[in-house]
């Protein structure tokens, strides 16, 4: 098995611990930010299971179609929409926006699993070792891809930065200005990789989820340290996570 | 007078880490944004084709 190989092994142990600590948090703290930003986190879990799975065991048609749909398409928006959640609340006709956000991404998930559980498959088609959706060959399935991950960069990363450039403006907590940073930079890593992916780069995929799920994970427990009694007090803005 | 020069409350910041504060950080942040608005730009040439999908 190759070092490769390994990476998605990590990213499972990471995202699945990571997504336990965030779940604890919205027991206590309740938001929904919180709510999806677990439910993302599981998304990335599976995908870097599937990854996993399919170096020890070789291709299964289910196990690809989870990793697709979980790790190649929902996982960024699912993850966004927990920051849209947190940093949008304003309401058009009496509704929240994140509610018609969250409506949209819904249906646009239950038409994506769909589709990647319609479609055909040929596994011969993937130019490397790595799981790639040049496995599926039902036009219209892939072109769903880049939608997802558009809005999840945009809230998540965007988000992150945003935050970040609040609370240095403010001069306030800089724990989470740190920890945003590092989300922002652990959100963007995977997203990178899959560009290079694009272009027939493929064995970065898995290295980019992995510092994405490392970054990520740090970023978290950075800017959940807790915060001493001034900087709390000094605090009225927005916060990830 | 802004107090957008002032050190961060609640912390006290060597100098390094003051000018790190002061100056690094909005360098990151324009650096993560340029990479995303680089990212979304990729997945657009997607949508209209000129980049193969994932």
């Amino acid at each position: 098995m190759s070092l490769t190989s390994l990476m998605p092994f990590v990213s499972v142990a990471i995202m699945f611990v990571f997504a336990l600590l965030v779940f604890r948090r919205y027991a206590v703290r309740r938001g929904l930010h919180l709510l999806l930003w677990g439910i993302g986190l599981v998304m990335y879990g599976l995908g870097s299971f599937a990854e996993a799975y399919h170096a020890v065991a070789g291709f299964n048609a289910f196990v690809f179609r989870l990793w697709y749909l979980f790790g190649a398409m929902l996982v960024a928006a699912w993850l966004g929409q927990g920051t849209v959640y947190l940093l949008v609340h304003r309401r058009i006709g009496g509704v929240r926006i994140a509610h018609i956000l969250m409506a949209v991404l819904l249906l646009g998930s239950l038409y994506g699993a769909f589709k990647v559980f319609s479609a055909q498959l040929d596994p011969s088609l993937m130019p490397g070792e790595s799981l790639s959706g040049h496995a599926i060959v039902t036009s219209g399935v892939r072109i769903l891809t880049p939608f997802f991950n558009m809005y999840g960069t945009v809230t998540l990363v965007g988000g992150a930065i945003y935050s970040a450039f609040v609370f240095w403006r403010r001069r306030i907590l800089p724990h989470r200005m740190v920890g945003n940073i590092l989300i922002a930079v652990g959100a963007l890593a995977p997203a990178l990789a899959g560009l290079l992916s694009r272009v027939g780069l493929t064995e970065f995929l898995y290295l980019g989820e992995l510092l994405g799920a490392i970054l990520m994970f740090a970023g978290f427990l950075q800017a959940t340290v807790e915060a001493t009694e001034p900087q709390r007090q000094a605090s009225e803005v927005p916060q990830l996570p | 007078m802004s107090d957008e020069r002032l050190p961060p409350r609640g912390d006290e910041l060597s100098s390094w880490k003051a000018l790190l504060y002061e100056k690094g950080v909005p360098v990151i942040l324009v650096i993560l944004t340029l990479i995303t608005v680089i990212v979304l730009l990729a997945a657009l040439a997607v949508i209209v084709g000129i980049l193969p999908t994932q």
